[in-house]
């Protein structure tokens, strides 16, 4: 049964500060705030600190729900019994303005740390208490691919509100019951629609899409494509001209793979998790000093592969790839995705 | 404070240890040391069970944890044993610990050898040096529910005698009828060794009571070990989905979330250690 209640709402230019400022009143608030060139999707204490025009934020949202650094246990090193967990706080947290492409990847993060037969209590803990407050992407970035992967810059995946930039402030659309929550709790500060509203939200919507210069080969023939394509000789091409600093699985909004290691620290033990990359050479090395994954491109295989075979593979065809477009934007070696994809898409061809 | 949850058996949290005391430790070489544990707990010694092929994540708190094969067999409760070499950080710290200092261990994870799908089967268990230690713990099982099983051979290959892994074991399987127990080393440096030498591919001719295709083969060694002794299994005629290879990967989580061990869509700790001989044609990464 849908809400009686009005599922738009619109605030005010003028009104955004205050905005901001009452969510400060409902938990941890999260917001792109500049650092130095960039923007980062952090902790903000007064609404002077969100940044209102921002660059695509560096971090995604994988930072909120599976922190970089994360402590599992701790342990007395003395003590006889040494376990205790270090489940998180379940404190309140809102995201504001995230891009809509940043919370559909929680989808992926989802499928690994929800999926059973051992669900994670740390990240699910996390999870539960996330509320995400999208800004469309009025005017996407230069990277963006979304639209060709079955995303979109007004997607709705995930967020409890998304937001639209329109002339005169913020059109709000209410999309679960905890959006309606915080659009009732800021009744005084939200108005009505208006007719001009609604057509230029339209609009801009539709300019959005027509925005996207960017875009992939099919993504599902990609993944058909791949099933084959183990031995092919793209992946040693581009293995060549990777260094292999990984930066391209720590900007992705869908990677989650993660390290334990111990450390003790003043008396005290930790037991720490961090995230990983399969790009390093250490990710796969035994003990025994085989390693499966021996070079860069078979490193380089491993991460397309999952994004566009495996994952398909084992979560009903769902490709763990948004368009965010970072590990293109920002490999220093201008490794690009697309590039990879088109060749993926060519060798395909030839093979058949 | 200190949880105690973690002794009681709560299992949501699938990162937390339950502790064990070291009941008994010695060498089986000069690097690998066998390790006998039970629960601290008592109670959980009855309920802990598990299948012969799967793995524990053992950890030594400030150092860190690492996946270990079980030896033991789960016929025999109450006991949980493992073969460490000492080659890590981890496994060098646990050749530190003495009898009675305690460990953390999860699990038991992974798929495990088919026990049901084996029984009335023949068995042929290939072990190549370190590869003793989980398929030890499936051989055991064999024996001790003998009626379960048709003809079982071991064949054991160790460089040397000196590397061989529970020596005094398996001699005493060779004057067992009930077993075709074949041990090889590569080269005998003492002049005492009672069995073959040569590779454990030169065993493969002395198996004649077999039926290939109610035939199962397990086979866990050193990477370069697979190549011969499948090219043998082969030959003897056994399908390619009855040849298991109990196989390893780097592991952190042991759950399937951290992504370590992944080949393509699989993951060794959920979906292996045990794997068919198809499995790894299909997919390249395993083992070639």
């Amino acid at each position: 049964m849908v809400s009686k209640e009005e599922p738009l709402g619109f605030l005010p230019k003028e009104k955004l500060k205050e905005f901001v400022q009452e969510l400060l009143g409902l938990g941890v608030v999260l917001a792109p705030k500049k650092e130095g060139d960039i923007t980062i999707m952090q902790e903000i204490r007064t609404a002077g600190e969100l940044a209102e025009d921002f660059e695509q934020t560096r971090n995604n949202l994988r930072t909120i729900v599976e922190p970089q650094n994360e402590i599992l246990l701790t342990y007395q090193p003395s003590a006889e019994l040494f376990c205790e967990e270090n489940l998180p706080e379940e404190k309140q947290k809102i995201v504001f303005w995230c891009r809509p492409c940043d919370a559909r990847a929680i989808s992926y993060l989802d499928d690994n740390f929800k999926d059973e037969p051992f669900p994670d209590p740390y990240y699910i803990r996390r999870r539960d208490r996330v509320l995400l407050i999208g800004l469309g992407c009025d005017s996407p970035f230069p990277y963006c691919f979304c639209s060709s992967i079955g995303g979109s810059p007004f997607g709705k995946d995930n967020l409890d509100i998304v937001m639209t930039r329109v002339d005169r402030g913020y059109i709000l659309e209410y999309i679960t019951e905890n959006g309606q929550e915080i659009g009732r709790k800021m009744s005084d500060i939200i108005q009505r629609l208006t007719d001009d509203d609604m057509t230029e939200m339209r609009k801009v919507q539709e300019n959005a899409d027509k925005m996207i210069r960017r875009k992939a080969p099919d993504p599902s023939d990609i993944s058909r494509k791949l099933s084959s394509m183990f031995e092919s000789p793209i992946w040693k091409k581009w293995g060549d001209k990777c260094i292999g600093c990984g930066i391209c699985t720590y900007l992705c909004p869908t990677c989650w793979c993660f390290d334990i290691n111990d450390v003790e620290s003043r008396g005290k033990g930790y037991r720490i998790r961090t995230w990983d990359s399969c790009q390093f050479p250490l990710f796969t090395l035994h003990t025994s000093s085989h390693n499966p994954r021996p070079d860069k491109g078979s490193r380089v295989r491993q991460r397309v592969m999952h994004k566009y075979n495996y994952h398909p593979i084992n979560y009903g065809g769902r490709i763990a790839c948004v368009g965010c477009g970072r590990c293109s934007e920002l490999c220093p070696m201008d490794i690009d995705l697309i590039s990879i994809l088109e060749d993926i898409s060519k060798a395909g061809e030839k093979d058949a | 404070m200190i949880d105690n949850s973690c002794i009681a058996g709560d299992r949501s949290n699938p990162f937390l240890p339950e502790m064990m005391r070291i009941v008994r430790r010695f060498d089986l070489t000069s690097d690998v040391r066998f390790f006998q544990v039970r629960p601290t707990e008592a109670s959980r010694a009855l309920t802990l069970y598990y299948k012969p092929g799967t793995f524990m994540m053992v950890s030594n708190p400030g150092v860190g944890e690492a996946p270990l094969s079980i030896s033991s067999t789960p016929s025999r409760p109450g006991l949980i044993e493992f073969c460490v070499r000492n080659v890590g950080h981890v496994t060098n710290s646990l050749f530190r610990m003495k009898e009675n200092d305690e460990i953390g261990i999860r699990g038991p994870y992974g798929n495990g050898f088919p026990i049901e799908t084996l029984k009335g089967r023949d068995l042929i268990i290939v072990m190549g040096g370190l590869g003793a230690a989980p398929l030890r713990s499936l051989l055991l099982y064999a024996l001790d529910n003998r009626d379960d099983f048709g003809e079982i051979y071991l064949l054991h290959g160790a460089k040397n005698p000196h590397e061989m892994l529970f020596r005094k074991e398996f001699y005493d399987m060779m004057e067992r009828d009930d077993l075709h127990c074949m041990l090889s080393v590569d080269k005998d440096d003492t002049g005492k060794w009672p069995a073959k030498v040569g590779l454990v591919t030169s065993l493969f001719k002395e198996i004649k009571h077999i039926d290939p295709k109610t035939t199962h083969a397990a086979i866990c060694g050193p990477p370069v070990m697979y190549r011969f002794v499948l090219q043998e299994l082969l030959k003897l005629k056994i399908p390619k989905h009855q040849i298991l290879m109990n196989l390893e990967r780097r592991m952190k989580c042991g759950v399937g979330k951290c992504g370590h061990c992944v080949v393509r869509e699989v993951y060794t700790c959920l979906d292996g250690p045990v794997f068919s001989y198809w499995d790894v044609l299909n997919m390249k990464e395993l083992i070639y």
